[in-house]
C-alpha cells in the first residue's frame, strides 16, 4: 500500500522539486494546520460558535481584490469575467424580470429550472434524474458547498481534499469542527496540467473509516487539470473500499474544457451516483458569476439534507435569476453558445501562454478551467529564505509565492494569486514558485498585463 | 479524609466504567452504521424512526433528547441533529400540499409572500440591472456591493440619527434568512448559547438558532384577549359595537423576559411582529431595552465576564417596517433606543418591503466590533448576494422615496394598500365569526376560531 513513493534529492529539476520520502510516518498526508501565528493576532477573539473559525485564514481572494483595487492592478486574480456575458443570457434576465417572477420559489429550486437541469444532465450522468427530489438550487457552487458539508459532516469526521484546492470545502469543514486531510498532487516536470497527477496508494492512505467526504475537483482550479475517464476511476475503486465515503464532486467549470477534450463527470462513473453529490455553477457557465445561482445533483439521501440546511440558511434562491438560468439553458443551444465560448477561452488561454512565456512566466498549459499555474522563479523576490528552503510552518503570507505576487501588484501593476493559498501546510513547498493567473478575460486585458510585466522587468531577474 | 477518598474514587470509577461500557457497546454491539453499511443508511435515518438502529445497539448509543421530547440517535450529521427536532413536515409543507390539492377553489391565505407583482420602478431598476455592464454580473464585494452599502449606511444615519458607516456596519445577506443565520453565527460563541425569542414568532429562527449550535430559549407572551370588567384602561374611541372590535393583541411578559434574560446571549425581537401583526409600541421597547441594558450592566459589573465577550446582543428583526397600518403605530428602531447602538444588529430585507421576496436581498446594520465577525463569515457562506438584485435595489431604495400613485412616497402608497386589505379582510373575518387580534402592522391577522371549535369533526385533531 505505501509502494510508489520515491527518494529524491540532490540538485534542483524542472519546475518543481518534490521531497518524497520512504518514511511511513511522514508519508501520511498532513493535515491542515493553519497559519501558527494566527491564534496570537489580537482581532481573532472570534465570538463564532465553533471558534474553530478563528483558526482559519482570511480569504486570500479577498485581500488580493483589496491590493488589486488599491494599485488600481490588472487583475488575473481572482475567477470571473471582465467581458459582457454573451447577449441572449442577458435577454433570458430582462425576460425573466418583466415575467414576474418576484415571489418566493420552492426552496429546492425553481420547477421550470429544476426540470431543465434535469434533462441537461440525466444524459451526461447515464441515468434518469428526478427532478424534484435529486436536484438542489441554492446560491452558488460555494453555497452548495458549504450547504453540503454542514449537512453531512460531523465534529469527529475527517474530509479529504485532493489539493491544491478550492478553499471552500475546508472552510466548512473548520466551521464544522471536522479535520481536513490533503493529498497534494504531484508532478516533477510539468508543462501541462495533465503532468500532475493523484497517487492513488496515496489517496488510499489517506482516507479512513472515518472519512464523510472526499472532495474532487474536475476540472481543477488552480492547475487547470482535467482528470480522465481512468483517473477518475482509479478514484472510484479507491472509494469503493469505504462504504461511508461520500464525494463532493465540484465541476463547476465542465464546460471548459480545451482541445478536444471531454469532461467526465464522476458521478457517471459506474456505482459513483448513489454516493456522490455533484456542484456546478450557472455563474461560470454563463459569465454570470454575481448570479449566484449553483446547484447540486446527488441522490434523495443526500439531496434532501442539504436541501433542509438551505431551507434554514438561504431559504431560496433569486427566482428571477434562476429563471433566467433556466431560459439561458434552453437556448443555448440555438447559439451554439457553449461550443464558442470554450473555443473562446481556448484562445484566450493560448494567448496567455504565449504571453506569459516571453515576459519570462513560464505556464503549466492547463487542459481545462479558468487558470494557469505559471512559474515565477525568474522573479526576483526578497525573501527571508532562498527558493524552496522554506519550512513549512513558516506563516502563509510570508512564503515565496505571496512576496512575489504582492511585488507583482505594486510593481508591474497585475495581479494574481499565490498557488500556496491552495495547498495544506506540510505541502506548501510544491508551490513556492507557482502564482495563478486567470485568462478568462478580454484579450486587451491580457496584453495590457503581458505589457505591465515586461515593462516592470520583473520577468527577467535570474536569482 | 478517607471517605472522602473512597468516595471520590466510587465517583470516579463509576464514570469510567460508564463510559467503558458505553464505548464498549458501541463498538461491539452497533459499530456506527456509516461506517459498515453505507451513506444510504446514515442519510435514510434522518427520514424514518430510528427503531431499528436503536434495537441493533441493545438501546444503547447515545441519544440526543430533541425539543419534543423524542429520541435520536446521534449517528446523523451534527447539523441534521440540530435541525432534527424541528418536524419533518412543516406547516408550510402540510397546509400548502393541502392548498394544492383541493385546486383553485382554496383561497391561500397561508404563507405569506404577495401574489401582485413589485412596483414598476423596482422592476425597471431590475432590469436597467441585468441589461448593465459585465461588472453588474460578477463577484461583488463580499461584504456587499459598495453602492448598495452606500444607500443603507445613508438610509440608516437617518434611521438612527448617527453616522452609519457604509464599510464597517453594513453587511448584505441572501435574504433577511440569511442575514439571521449570519447574525446568529457570528453571535453564538459557545454551543448552547441561549438565545430568547418572544413566542407565538416565525417558526425558521428555531431552525437556525440550532443550526448556529445555539438553545431556542421561548418566552410566551401573554394573551389575555377580552378586557376585564375591573380593567381601568381607556377604551377605543369606536367601542360602540363591542362584537366587531378586534381582540386585544399578545403582550410582553416583562418579568419572564427579565428572568430568561439573565442567562441569554442574543435576544431576537421581531417588530411588527409575525404572526401576531403587532407593532411594539415605544413604551414596550423601552421597557425591554432596559432590561438588556441593566442585564449588561450587570455583567459588566460582575467580576467573572469581561465587558465585550458576554453582552447580551439584541437581533431585530424588521422585515416588515415599512408595513405599519395603524396611524397611531409607528415602527421605532431598536438600535435607536437609548444605550442599544453597540448591542444591537438590524436586520431587514427588500422583499417585504417591495413585494419581491423572490429577490433574496437582505441586510445587516450594527456596529463594527459585531458586523465584522459578519464580514468575516459571508465570503465562505456565499461569498456574495446577487450582484443585479442588490444593483437594483439601491436605486429602488431611493426611487421608492419619489411620489407614488398620488401618495408622497411608494412607501406611504405600501402602507395604505395593505391597511385598505386589511380593512377588507377583517371585515370578512367578522361575517364568518372569526374574531380577529388587533393588528397594527405586518401583512398577517390572527382570527379567534372559538366558534368554531365545537363544529370541527373530530379526525382533524389526530395527527395526519
Amino acid at each position: 500500500m505505501m509502494k510508489g513513493f520515491l527518494r529524491r534529492e540532490g540538485p534542483r529539476r524542472g519546475i518543481l522539486r518534490c521531497c518524497l520520502t520512504t518514511n511511513v510516518e511522514a508519508a501520511r498526508p498532513f493535515t491542515f494546520e493553519a497559519d501558527p501565528t494566527l491564534a496570537s493576532r489580537p482581532q481573532v477573539s472570534s465570538p463564532l460558535a465553533s471558534l474553530r473559525m478563528a483558526t482559519t485564514e482570511p480569504s486570500v481572494f479577498a485581500e488580493f481584490s483589496e491590493l488589486s483595487e488599491k494599485f488600481h492592478s490588472v487583475n488575473l486574480g481572482q475567477g470571473y469575467p471582465d467581458f459582457a456575458m454573451p447577449d441572449f443570457v442577458k435577454e433570458a434576465a430582462t425576460e425573466a424580470i418583466h415575467g414576474d417572477f418576484n415571489q418566493y420559489s420552492r426552496p429546492a429550486g425553481h420547477a421550470r429550472l429544476v426540470r431543465t437541469l434535469a434533462s441537461r444532465y440525466a444524459p451526461r450522468f447515464g441515468r434518469s434524474l428526478n427532478a424534484a427530489e435529486e436536484i438542489a438550487v441554492v446560491g452558488g457552487a460555494t453555497n452548495a458547498i458549504f450547504s453540503a458539508v454542514v449537512a453531512l459532516v460531523d465534529p469527529e469526521d475527517e474530509v479529504v481534499c485532493v489539493e491544491p484546492f478550492f478553499d471552500a470545502p475546508k472552510i466548512a469543514a473548520d466551521l464544522m469542527g471536522a479535520k481536513t486531510i490533503g493529498v497534494p498532487l504531484r508532478a516533477d516536470w510539468a508543462r501541462t496540467s495533465a503532468d500532475w497527477k493523484l497517487d492513488l496508494n496515496e489517496l488510499d492512505a489517506a482516507l479512513s473509516p472515518r472519512t464523510k467526504l472526499l472532495v474532487l475537483n474536475t476540472p481543477h482550479n488552480p492547475t487547470g487539470k482535467v482528470f480522465s475517464k481512468e483517473e477518475l476511476d482509479g478514484v472510484a475503486e479507491v472509494v469503493t473500499k469505504y462504504p461511508g465515503l461520500v464525494v463532493l464532486s465540484d465541476e463547476v467549470y465542465e464546460e471548459m474544457v480545451y482541445d478536444g477534450r471531454e469532461h467526465v463527470h464522476f458521478a457517471s462513473r459506474p456505482g459513483m451516483f448513489e454516493r456522490s453529490l455533484s456542484i456546478f455553477s450557472a455563474g461560470k457557465t454563463f459569465s454570470a458569476t454575481g448570479w449566484r445561482v449553483g446547484y447540486a445533483i446527488g441522490p434523495k439521501q443526500l439531496i434532501s439534507p442539504l436541501v433542509r440546511v438551505h431551507q434554514a440558511s438561504n431559504f431560496s434562491t433569486p427566482t428571477p435569476l434562476q429563471v433566467a438560468t433556466a431560459i439561458a439553458f434552453e437556448r443555448a443551444e440555438q447559439f451554439d453558445y457553449l461550443n464558442t465560448f470554450k473555443k473562446t477561452l481556448q484562445e484566450k488561454r493560448d494567448k496567455l501562454c504565449r504571453l506569459l512565456r516571453v515576459a519570462g512566466l513560464a505556464p503549466i498549459v492547463p487542459e481545462g478551467g479558468y487558470f494557469l499555474l505559471a512559474d515565477t522563479t525568474k522573479v526576483a523576490a526578497a525573501t527571508s529564505f532562498p527558493l524552496w528552503e522554506a519550512p513549512e510552518d513558516i506563516p502563509l503570507r510570508e512564503r515565496r509565492d505571496f512576496a512575489v505576487c504582492r511585488l507583482l501588484t505594486e510593481r508591474a501593476g497585475v495581479t494574481a494569486i499565490p498557488a500556496s493559498a491552495f495547498f495544506s501546510q506540510g505541502h506548501r513547498h510544491i508551490t513556492d514558485s507557482l502564482a495563478r493567473f486567470c485568462f478568462c478575460k478580454e484579450d486587451d486585458t491580457l496584453d495590457e498585463a503581458y505589457r505591465r510585466i515586461v515593462h516592470s522587468g520583473l520577468g527577467a531577474n535570474w536569482i | 479524609l478517607d471517605g472522602l477518598f473512597a468516595l471520590t474514587m466510587y465517583f470516579l470509577a463509576t464514570s469510567v466504567l460508564v463510559l467503558v461500557q458505553a464505548r464498549s457497546t458501541a463498538l461491539v454491539a452497533a459499530p456506527r452504521p456509516s461506517a459498515r453499511t453505507g451513506p444510504l443508511q446514515t442519510a435514510t435515518i434522518a427520514t424514518e424512526p430510528a427503531v431499528s438502529v436503536q434495537r441493533a445497539t441493545n438501546g444503547a448509543a447515545p441519544k440526543t433528547t430533541t425539543k419534543n421530547g423524542s429520541t435520536l440517535p446521534s449517528t446523523l450529521p451534527l447539523a441534521l441533529q440540530r435541525l432534527a427536532s424541528l418536524p419533518e413536515k412543516t406547516v408550510w409543507t402540510e397546509f400548502g400540499g393541502l392548498a394544492a390539492s383541493l385546486g383553485g377553489d382554496v383561497a391561500n391565505l397561508g404563507q405569506g409572500y404577495p401574489d401582485w407583482s413589485p412596483p414598476r420602478f423596482a422592476i425597471e431598476a431590475a432590469a436597467d440591472a441585468v441589461a448593465g455592464d459585465a461588472s453588474k454580473h460578477q463577484y461583488a464585494r463580499s461584504a456587499g456591493l459598495p453602492a448598495l452599502c452606500e444607500v443603507l449606511a445613508r438610509r440608516y444615519s437617518g434611521h438612527f440619527g448617527r453616522a452609519v458607516d457604509a464599510h464597517s456596519e453594513v453587511a448584505v445577506t441572501v435574504g433577511a434568512t440569511q442575514a439571521l443565520l449570519v447574525s446568529l453565527m457570528a453571535l453564538i460563541k459557545d454551543p448552547g448559547d441561549e438565545v430568547v425569542v418572544l413566542e407565538p414568532c416565525f417558526d425558521l429562527y428555531f431552525g437556525q438558532i440550532r443550526l448556529a449550535g445555539g438553545r431556542p430559549v421561548a418566552v410566551p407572551m401573554t394573551f389575555s384577549p377580552r378586557r376585564d370588567d375591573d380593567d381601568d384602561d381607556e377604551d377605543d374611541e369606536d367601542d360602540g359595537d363591542e362584537e366587531r372590535s378586534p381582540l386585544k393583541n399578545f403582550s410582553v411578559d416583562l418579568e419572564a423576559l427579565r428572568r430568561a434574560l439573565r442567562t441569554a446571549r442574543v435576544l431576537i425581537v421581531n417588530s411588527p411582529q409575525n404572526p401576531t401583526g403587532k407593532v411594539f409600541s415605544v413604551e414596550e421597547l423601552e421597557a425591554i431595552a432596559s432590561l438588556v441594558r441593566s442585564e449588561n450592566e450587570a455583567r459588566r459589573n460582575s467580576a467573572r465576564r469581561n465587558s465585550e465577550e458576554g453582552q447580551l446582543v439584541v437581533v431585530s428583526d424588521e422585515v416588515y417596517k415599512y408595513i405599519v397600518l395603524d396611524k397611531d403605530a409607528s415602527h421605532v428602531h431598536f438600535a435607536k433606543l437609548d444605550g442599544m447602538k453597540d448591542c444591537t444588529l438590524t436586520v431587514s430585507s427588500a422583499g417585504k418591503t417591495f413585494s419581491a421576496t423572490g429577490w433574496q436581498i437582505g441586510w445587516i446594520v450594527g456596529p463594527p466590533h459585531l458586523v465584522t465577525h459578519t464580514h468575516r463569515l459571508l465570503p465562505y457562506l456565499q461569498f456574495c448576494a446577487s450582484t443585479p438584485m442588490q444593483a437594483a435595489l439601491a436605486v429602488a431604495l431611493d426611487e421608492a422615496e419619489e411620489p407614488y400613485q398620488g401618495h408622497v412616497s411608494y412607501y406611504a402608497w405600501l402602507a395604505d394598500e395593505y391597511a385598505r386589505k386589511r380593512t377588507i379582510l377583517l371585515e370578512a373575518l367578522h361575517d364568518a365569526n372569526l374574531r380577529p387580534l388587533q393588528t397594527a402592522g405586518g401583512f398577517f391577522v390572527l382570527a379567534d376560531v372559538a366558534a368554531y371549535a365545537d363544529l370541527i369533526p373530530a379526525h382533524h385533531f389526530e395527527p395526519s
